[in-house]
């Protein structure tokens, strides 16, 4: 664990390093943005896609750790999108004069975040433990598909038209990839060490509850 | 030492990340003291009947 701490740590503080020192990417204004705001909204998608697996196994063992990861992860994953949202508003506004431009991917994300919202509080109205934990996995199972969609299929669709930059990964420097894919693994290693916290604080917290009873 | 004004927004867009993923862990950290505060009042309740 100490190991995983230490490797997190010296990860991001270079991959920080080399995102503010490295050259514009091509075609954009304030492109060192990407550094943060991509990283963000690359490690929603991963602690939603291991949200939804925690809730598989949830159902496949009905141990209690897998539920707890599983909201402990969608929960880091809406967090994160929140920021990749309020940074990608600021890179919109340098880049296209507006926060918010009616953009696919802009309204793809929001709409997963309410999707997220509106499980999380679907949660929080069930009474029962058993029955909110079965229902959460098949929530959060349903938030993977609603969040590949909005945010993969969605911005694609022919009747959309995507203000994102496509050509950036293919056509800047290896240089500039070698720094944007450097910070998405740091961003992801905290967001995964934060969701395994969190988890193990609700398994502690469900474990209180229980002993309680 | 002047900053260069194409660093800034980068710098506010740093500020929120970090400062998001900070308040996170400040959220982690007090659910943490929550369950230990509770666990040392069960604790605490069960000692005289043992």
């Amino acid at each position: 664990m100490m190991i995983f701490n230490a490797v997190i740590a010296i990860w991001v503080t270079a991959a920080m390093t080399l995102g503010f020192f490295m050259p514009q990417a091509k075609g954009l204004l304030a492109s060192n943005i990407m550094y943060f705001h991509v990283p963000m909204a690359i490690s929603m998608e991963i602690a939603f896609l291991l949200a939804a697996w925690h809730g598989f196994r949830y159902l496949k063992t009905r141990r209690m750790e897998h539920d707890a990861q599983s909201v402990s992860f969608a929960e880091v994953g809406t967090f994160f999108g929140v920021i990749a949202t309020i940074t990608g508003a600021l890179w919109a506004k340098i880049n296209w004069g507006a926060y918010w431009n009616w953009d696919p991917q802009q309204i793809g994300i929001v709409a997963t975040l309410l999707t997220y919202f509106a499980l999380f509080a679907l949660r929080g109205a069930m009474e029962d433990d058993e029955k909110m934990r079965s229902a959460w996995a098949v929530y959060a199972i349903f938030g993977i598909v609603a969040a590949v969609f909005w945010t993969g299929i969605f911005r694609v669709l022919p009747q959309m038209r995507s203000l994102h930059p496509t050509g950036v990964l293919v056509e800047s420097s290896r240089i500039f990839k070698v720094a944007l894919w450097t910070n998405v693994a740091g961003f992801a290693m905290i967001m995964i060490k934060a969701a395994l916290m969190r988890g193990r604080v609700q398994v502690a917290q469900e474990k209180l509850k229980e002993a309680a009873q | 030492m002047k900053l260069d004004p194409k660093i800034v927004p980068v710098l506010i867009v740093a500020l929120i990340t970090w400062g998001g993923i900070f308040l996170y862990l400040l959220r982690v950290e007090m659910l943490t003291r929550k369950v230990q505060k509770e666990l040392e009042q069960k604790l605490n309740d069960e000692e005289p009947r043992a």
